[in-house]
């Protein structure tokens, strides 16, 4: 017996022995944080990361653009939860407001990640042509995530938080809250310096290939650069000279103009996707591995007059349209851009008339990305996605054209007294979309009318030129952004909603009727209610928001 | 004639009265004493055993003890038996206490004692510990009545333990065939309060079938738990003890249930009609125009009832289960093999779990030192549900009140799945539209059920092979136990087109998942007792270690040409899909002792250390301790204590005790690992080559090296006692538990602005204090008739003693908790002082009955708090008194944990017949009805409502507490976070009424049965048959977050017992 114990006193040590050993079971399958970016293929990987949040409803899908409601484009044609966006009674807790939030901080520290790793990298090794890409592909994704941040939450008193990993060289740090940069102008220095950083490892995009194309490239960046330029103007007009800058240099070093027609930018051809107007978009298309945003069919006529899953959301208002027909009745940009009652469209290859039964009536619904939906058979044969869950379609969804930049310029001419050559910007964009030049030299107003028009229902953010305009130094364009900020949009009420040809009285927007008088510190949103309780002091809520 | 009275002995022991206590010792023991056999000068014995009545006792055994020579007492009671003189017979019935008496050659006359002691009984404890009930200082819950329970339809050992102990709170959580109820002991410590189960000595081991259980120990204090200790999960340890191979002849039983079940009290939607007239007046109401569709005249589609929604995905389910059990075995070698099958059907088509399991136990004597045992089970399971819990987008439950009425199950021009509305070109021609529009993305709820072809089945094959060296030194034990586990999943499901008009899909999918678990523990266990004079010492050491690792595979494939089932293979996707991966491996390793020492049947003692080591933590930081000490005094044995008639036991306990919670940190938590996803999507690049995602990578998690498990320690102190001549047995327990270094993520100092997902941290503290008490009266009134009625309550306070935080200010900070329904807001805070997971919203004081009420309400500086509140709406109160309400006016309104639980079961035996009928209830609880968001509100799409909605506030029906029906909201009725979604959870409920008739006599008429002694009883038996509550939606027992939850069923069961 004794010797029994002994064999199980022997046995419990060496089990004991081994323990350590034992113990230190490894996972596989997953790569460590410290040993990523070995390949071409996981720097590839790591930025596909980084570009897809993007993608999704929670941004350019969708929510990002629920906050114009509280401009006067657009109705949202159902009701939802969180009509304060559209009444200017911010909480900050509307739950648009909040993911898109939460969705670029994660892009902005997958980015800094990246950026950390390729640079450390990069200072024992020559990096890859696809490694150095990489680097300005995260360069790149922060600082656009960043302005999306930091035009919307920064204003000169109280920048927005941000953190750059190759400031610190401990892991904790990253773990740390970012801090609140002391205004929105220092949150711009960081962006531009990123877009600066972005050009110098980004390729041009005629060296991409067709597997390529679509990711950042220079002028992209350079683009960014122009409207971060000019949202900073609104803080110190000496900006407005390099927003000129950076126009001329798309246009001279980068070769950019405007396409050869208005149609060819929302065109479902690939063949129109790379046209000269391309500076920044996200690539859509169809078919069962259709991807990109889900824009195109969250706009479309509720069910599709039962033909597609259409989500019947964001519809145009009156007040647009009032805008777009100041050009002319049915003039090329205003048909190209929404449907009106017996306006003929095609859908899925038949030819029909609009009308339009959905929920909150407007009257009206945004052709703009209609094109692949004219195809017949356009989910099978690709031009739709087959998941009405997630309808995508084949467009190569602008989020910046060189229409923009050109305002941008004609803007920047505008407000620093060279009108003569605004005039010239502007006549080249309503040329393009086969409009009377200007009558006389550019003012204000004209520039608010193009910028209003040419761009409706994208993702530059009308609301926010509002915004802007409402602190402008030029009391015409003030006056015309606080008429638009405080007026409720108006819609067409049809006698008959299904007949194309019924009578129509024009009338007010049927939801959300309580809007706040425009202030100035609705510039910006307040920060979601959350964050600033969990950063326990160190995230302070925007002025006028306490 | 010896094995025959072995097989009378075995089937002796089998025979027992309902409700007494099945005995595990007493076929040991006889086995023990039947080994060696015996020769020496016979004689005949004669003797009667009468019980203390003076009725004789039908079919006692009697057995020579130390030989293998036995008989049982004829119908007098009488026996005769061969025996040497000065032998000693054993006597003995199930029921009554064994008695010993040696032979004298004169009669005997036995009278045994009725054994209504339960006390008696031997209560496992973990790693080989044991130790009588009436020795116990620890706090220790015991069913041994389970082979009652599992005549109820019951499907899993939570819902059998439902109000059976006090301190043990099992919540259904729903009625899911595929899903058990939630077990809490003594209130919950941390958001993840896992409980360890523990089948015959193996964690995490599988229980064949209910009916094979034996008895169940339930560790509520940490003393008893502790020898777990950080796999003991913060929760506490169930450890389940099933039926073993036992010695006798070959005996076959057999227990079948059949059932059925029915939901009850479920929603009832809007018909077509109502649904109309519920838009019209909500958009009305709203100032808005009704969209054309809504109008009969040019859609009458809209307005006629085609489907009753719930009654289309709702059913009358079968539910099955049997269970065949073969026993055999000699004094060296027995074994026993069960069978078991079961089949629950949930209420919802299409649901259903099945079990296919075979369970082994046998045991091998060597020689008498060594003996080795095997368990085997293989559990083959197969099953099928929907998730109803989906935040309100298309869970069955709600898509079934979603869709309109007036839509119809199939499409009656091609026989596929219906949508919203009709696809009838001839319609569409007419009407101009067939209107899907007005129904939103609604979604056939039957297609959701059924649509999709799914494979899923699941073996789970544990084996445990156990060495035991004993009896070379007195006292002295060996155990050695190995055991293996072979867990594996085939996971196949078809998802076809979803062509149907409201929310179509155009792509098919197949995604085919599987999995190989394999995971090894082992224990190696010391044990001595010893009793030296008045001392008894019980020592025990044991070492553990254990590891696990799952290999698995994920394939999906697109884009199906051809649906056919035949075809419904990766060879014809378009496109797939594959990763694999692999989880763990984990390893564990521990160090376990236990002294247990007791002084003259009145002092008692225990002491335990355990050490665990975790290969999930970095390696500085992997281990922790986990002592217990516990003290009893059976004051009842000293010498001063009078024993009476009236109290025969009592008895003090005293008991510390710490464990830890694993469970709640992730396998290789130590390792600093990247996250993948993949998507098969069109990329940001390469569209026109169609470049998808496929995998991406990077970097989300936060690592926090000094992460530890979280700990529980508690102390507990009881009394129990036997009373009236032990027919009135009590126990009274208080408990403190302290849980604390709690693992929550970082939400305080962790604003999303840090981009990554939240540090894992060990943060803060709670404690749960109550006081349980348990008593049972048991008491027959004469030969014929019993009864009992037994019963427990329990009280408990759950609070956050230290939140673990500090604001800026210093004070201290709070847990928040971002879970929300659809577009609402959140509803969970947890602040110091206030109880885990509190629902944290804003009070309302009824609605206004006027626009003027709406205008009077104001703030101290005469300006609306309000402003766009008018007659119907819900008047908010301004907490914080600034005129606004805000968040800032939310208030701690309680939690989802009863403060007390209760159940009460009384029952008789008449004769043949036996009745029991239980009780059971929570008090205390709330629950939010966070469903009626989308119920009673029409605000968010246009979907179909609860009839309910009729009933909201109007000018001519002022009574009613639903907000006015309004197409919008602006005083944010439905979407402010308020008490207006919080119910009083609180319920009773008529949980089981159970007859059961024994038909023995009849069996019996048949001589061959009869040799045997075969028996058999029928049962009849209701679950869930009557609820109190005031609770207004379907179920209160939802977890305290009810949005349209698989709702608990109602039952009607039938079962036999038959034993061979």
């Amino acid at each position: 017996m004794k010797r029994n114990i002994f064999y199980i006193v022997i046995s419990s040590t060496l089990l004991l022995s081994s323990c350590s050993e034992f113990l230190d079971v490894q996972p596989e399958g997953d790569a460590t944080i410290n040993t990523y970016f070995t390949s071409d293929q996981q720097a590839v990987d790591a930025v596909d990361a980084l570009y897809e949040r993007f993608h999704q409803e929670a941004v350019y899908g969708r929510e990002l653009f629920w906050e114009q409601g509280a401009a006067c484009d657009v109705v949202w044609g159902k009701t939802r939860g969180y009509p304060t966006l559209a009444t200017l009674k911010y909480t900050g807790d509307e739950s648009p407001l909040r993911t898109v939030f939460d969705r670029m901080y994660t892009i902005m520290a997958r980015s800094n990640y990246v950026i950390k790793q390729l640079l450390t990298k990069a200072g024992s090794k020559t990096l890859s042509d696809i490694e150095r890409r990489s680097l300005g592909e995260a360069y790149f994704t922060r600082g656009w995530a960043h302005f999306l941040i930091a035009y919307r939450y920064g204003t000169d008193k109280q920048g927005v938080p941000f953190i750059r990993y190759e400031d610190y060289d401990n892991q904790n740090d990253y773990y740390s809250i970012p801090p609140q940069r002391e205004s929105v102008i220092d949150n711009y220095q960081y962006i531009i310096s990123d877009m600066d950083k972005a050009i110098e490892y980004l390729p041009r995009f005629e060296e991409y290939d067709v597997d390529d194309r679509g990711r950042a490239h220079d002028a992209a960046a350079v683009a960014f650069k122009a409207k971060v330029y000019a949202y900073w103007a609104t803080w110190d007009a000496t900006q407005w000279e390099k927003v000129i800058a950076m126009v001329n240099e798309l246009e001279g070093t980068y070769g950019r103009d405007l396409a050869d027609t208005y149609a060819q930018v929302f065109s479902s051809e690939f063949t129109d996707f790379w046209n000269k107007e391309y500076l920044w978009t996200i690539p859509g298309n169809g078919g069962s591995t259709g991807g990109g945003s889900e824009f195109p069919g969250v706009i479309l006529e509720n069910k599709a007059w039962g033909k597609y899953n259409g989500w019947g959301q964001n519809k145009p208002s009156y007040d647009i349209y009032a805008e777009l027909l100041k050009d002319g009745e049915g003039n090329d940009r205003l048909i190209r851009i929404l449907l009106e009652y017996g306006q003929e469209f095609r859908l899925l290859g038949e030819t029909r008339k609009f009308w339009s039964t959905s929920d909150i009536e407007s009257g009206f619904m945004i052709n703009k990305y209609m094109d692949p939906f004219k195809h017949e058979d356009a989910a099978n044969k690709g031009y739709i996605n087959t998941n009405g869950d997630w309808p995508t379609a084949r467009i190569n969804f602008p989020i910046i054209r060189f229409a923009e930049m050109l305002l941008f310029r004609a803007e920047a001419y505008l407000m620093t007294n060279r009108a003569d050559k605004a005039t010239a910007d502007l006549n080249r964009i309503r040329q393009r979309a086969k409009l009377a030049p200007l009558a006389a030299t550019a003012t204000m107003s004209d520039l608010y009318h193009e910028r209003r028009c040419e761009l409706a229902f994208e993702f530059t953010d009308h609301l926010f030129d509002l915004k802007r305009w409402h602190r402008s130094g030029n009391a015409e364009i003030k006056a015309l952004a606080a008429a638009e900020l405080n007026a409720h949009p108006r819609v067409r009420h049809y006698k008959d909603r299904q007949n194309p040809d019924s009578e129509y009285t024009v009338g007010a927007y049927e939801d959300y009727k309580d809007k706040a008088t425009y202030k100035d510190h609705m510039i910006v949103f307040p920060y979601p209610s959350q964050q600033v309780v969990n950063s326990n002091g160190k995230l302070k809520q925007n002025e006028g928001y306490n | 004639m010896q094995l025959y009275v072995i097989i009378n002995l075995k089937l002796k022991c089998m025979k027992r009265t309902n409700l007494r206590i099945y005995r595990t010792i007493l076929p040991l023991v006889l086995g023990l004493l039947l080994s060696v056999g015996a020769v020496a000068q016979q004689m005949s014995v004669k003797g009667t055993v009468k019980d203390q009545t003076g009725e004789p006792i039908i079919g006692a055994n009697v057995l020579v003890k130390g030989t293998t020579t036995g008989v049982v007492t004829d119908l007098d009671g009488k026996f005769e038996v061969p025996a040497a003189k000065n032998a000693v017979l054993l006597i003995s019935y199930v029921g009554f206490q064994i008695q010993e008496v040696t032979v004298t050659g004169k009669p005997l006359v036995i009278v045994l004692k009725e054994d209504t002691e339960l006390l008696d009984e031997v209560v496992v404890l973990g790693y080989g510990a044991s130790a009588r009930k009436q020795d116990l200082s620890a706090s220790v819950g015991v069913v041994s009545n389970t082979d009652e329970l599992a005549v109820r339809p019951v499907t899993s050992t939570e819902g059998m333990l439902q109000g059976q102990l006090p301190g043990v709170t099992i919540q259904a959580d729903g009625g899911d065939p595929t899903s058990s109820p939630s077990i809490v002991i003594r209130g919950q410590g941390s958001a993840k309060d896992d409980v360890l189960w523990v089948v015959d000595g193996v964690p995490g081991a599988p229980i064949a079938s209910v009916n094979d259980i034996e008895s169940i120990v339930v560790l509520k204090d940490a003393a008893s738990a502790a020898i777990y200790g950080a796999q003991s999960g913060a929760g506490g340890v169930v450890l389940v003890t099933t039926k073993k191979a036992k010695e006798g002849m070959p005996a076959l039983t057999y227990d079948g249930t059949f059932g059925l079940r029915q939901a009850t009290n479920l929603i009832d939607p809007l018909n077509a009609e109502q649904q109309i007239e519920m838009r019209k007046r909500s958009y009305a109401n709203a100032g808005m125009t009704l969209p054309t569709g809504w109008d009969v005249s040019k859609n009458p589609w809209v307005g006629t009832t085609r489907t009753d929604w719930m009654d289309a995905i709702f059913r009358t389910a079968f539910y099955q289960r049997h269970n065949v059990a073969l026993n055999v075995g000699t004094d060296n070698y027995s074994s026993r093999i069960s069978f078991a099958y079961d089949n629950d059907e949930g209420v919802l088509i299409n649901t259903f779990n099945k079990n296919l399991s075979l369970r082994y136990n046998g045991k091998i004597k060597l020689n008498k030192w060594v003996t080795i045992s095997e368990d085997f089970v293989w559990k083959n399971t197969e099953s099928r549900s929907k998730n109803t819990d989906n935040d309100g987008y298309t869970g069955p439950i709600i898509s079934a009140i979603y869709m309109p009425a007036s839509a119809s199950i199939y499409n009656a021009l091609d026989g596929s799945y219906g949508g919203t509305t009709t696809e009838d070109p001839a319609y569409i021609a007419q009407y101009g539209s067939n209107f899907a529009d007005i129904h939103g993305d609604a979604v056939n709820p039957v297609r959701l059920l059924e649509a999709e072809n799914r494979y899923n089945k699941t073996s789970d094959i544990w084996s445990t092979t156990s060495l035991e060296i004993a009896n070379v030194i007195p006292g002295l034990k060996f155990t050695s136990r190995f055991t293996y586990n072979l867990n594996s999943n085939l996971y196949k499901n078809f998802n076809p087109i979803r062509d149907e008009v409201g929310k179509p899909a155009l792509s098919n999918s197949l995604t085919e998942t599987t999995y190989r678990a394999d995971a090894w523990k082992t224990e190696n266990t010391l044990t001595y007792d010893h009793t030296f004079g008045e001392h008894t010492v019980g020592a025990l050491f044991s070492t553990t270690a254990d590891r696990y690792s799952r290999r698995g595979l994920e394939v999906t494939g697109r884009d199906f040409a051809d649906e056919s089932e035949f075809l419904q293979y990766l060879a014809y996707a378009g496109t797939t899909q594959a990763i694999d991966y692999l989880a763990g491996p984990d390893a564990n390793v521990s160090l376990i002792a236990r002294l247990a020492y007791s002084y003259n049947d009145r002092y008692f003692a225990t002491a335990s250390w355990r050490r665990d080591y975790a290969g999930r933590l970095p390696k500085a930081n992997n281990h922790g301790d986990f002592p217990a000490v516990t003290l009893g005094w059976k004051i009842s044995n000293e010498k001063f204590f009078k024993k009476s008639n009236f109290i025969s036991l009592l008895k003090l306990r005293a008991s510390w005790g710490r464990i830890g919670n694993l469970s709640s940190i992730p396998f290789n938590y130590k390792s600093p690992l990247l996250e993948k996803t993949s998507w098969s999507e069109q990329a940001q690049y390469g569209v026109e080559s169609g470049k998808v995602w496929g995998n991406f990578v990077y970097n989300s998690r936060a690592l926090n090296p000094e992460l530890t498990w979280e700990t529980s320690e508690q102390y507990d102190l009881g009394v129990d006692m036997e009373l009236f001549r032990n027919r009135l047995s009590l126990s009274l327990d208080y408990f403190d538990k302290r849980t604390y270094n709690l693992i929550q993520t970082r939400e305080m100092e962790w604003p999303t602005t840090i981009g990554l997902d939240p540090l894992y941290v060990n943060q803060g503290e709670v404690r749960n204090r109550g006081f349980e008490a348990q008593f049972s009266w048991r008491d027959r009134i004469n030969k014929d008739f019993s009864y009992f009625v037994t019963g427990n309550f329990s009280y408990l306070n759950n609070k956050v003693t230290d939140i673990g935080l500090k604001n800026a200010d210093g004070t201290p900070g709070v847990w928040t908790n971002s879970k929300r329904f659809r577009g609402g807001s959140y509803i969970y805070q947890t602040a110091e002082g206030e109880p885990l997971n509190s629902y944290y919203l804003i009070k309302t004081d009824g609605i206004f009955q006027t626009d003027a009420d709406a205008a009077a309400y104001v703030d101290k500086n005469g300006n609306r708090i309000q402003p766009n509140a008018v007659a119907g709406d819900l008047k908010f109160v301004d907490a914080n008194g600034d005129g606004k309400i805000t968040d800032a006016d939310r208030q701690y309104m309680g939690n989802a944990t009863p403060e007390t639980t209760f159940a009460l079961t009384l029952g008789f035996n008449y004769k043949k017949l036996s009745f029991s009928a239980m009780l059971q209830g929570v008090g205390g609880a709330q629950a939010a009805y966070i469903g009626k968001y989308m119920l009673l509100g029409d605000v968010e799409g246009n979907f179909n409502r609860s009839s309910e909605i009729l009933n909201a506030w109007s000018p001519s029906n002022t009574g009613s507490d639903i907000p006015r029906l309004s197409k919008n909201d602006p005083n944010g009725n439905f979407s402010t976070a308020s008490d207006w979604y919080l119910e009083d959870a609180s319920y009773l409920r008529l949980k089981n009424i159970t007859i059961s008739y024994d038909l023995t006599d009849m069996l019996r008429k048949w001589s061959h049965l009869n040799e045997r002694n075969s028996r058999m009883s029928v049962y009849f038996s209701g679950e869930n048959l009557a609820t109190f509550t005031g609770y207004s939606g379907m179920d209160p027992e939802c977890g305290g977050w009810d949005a349209m939850k698989y709702p608990v069923s109602r039952v009607f069961s039938v079962g036999v017992k038959l034993t061979y």
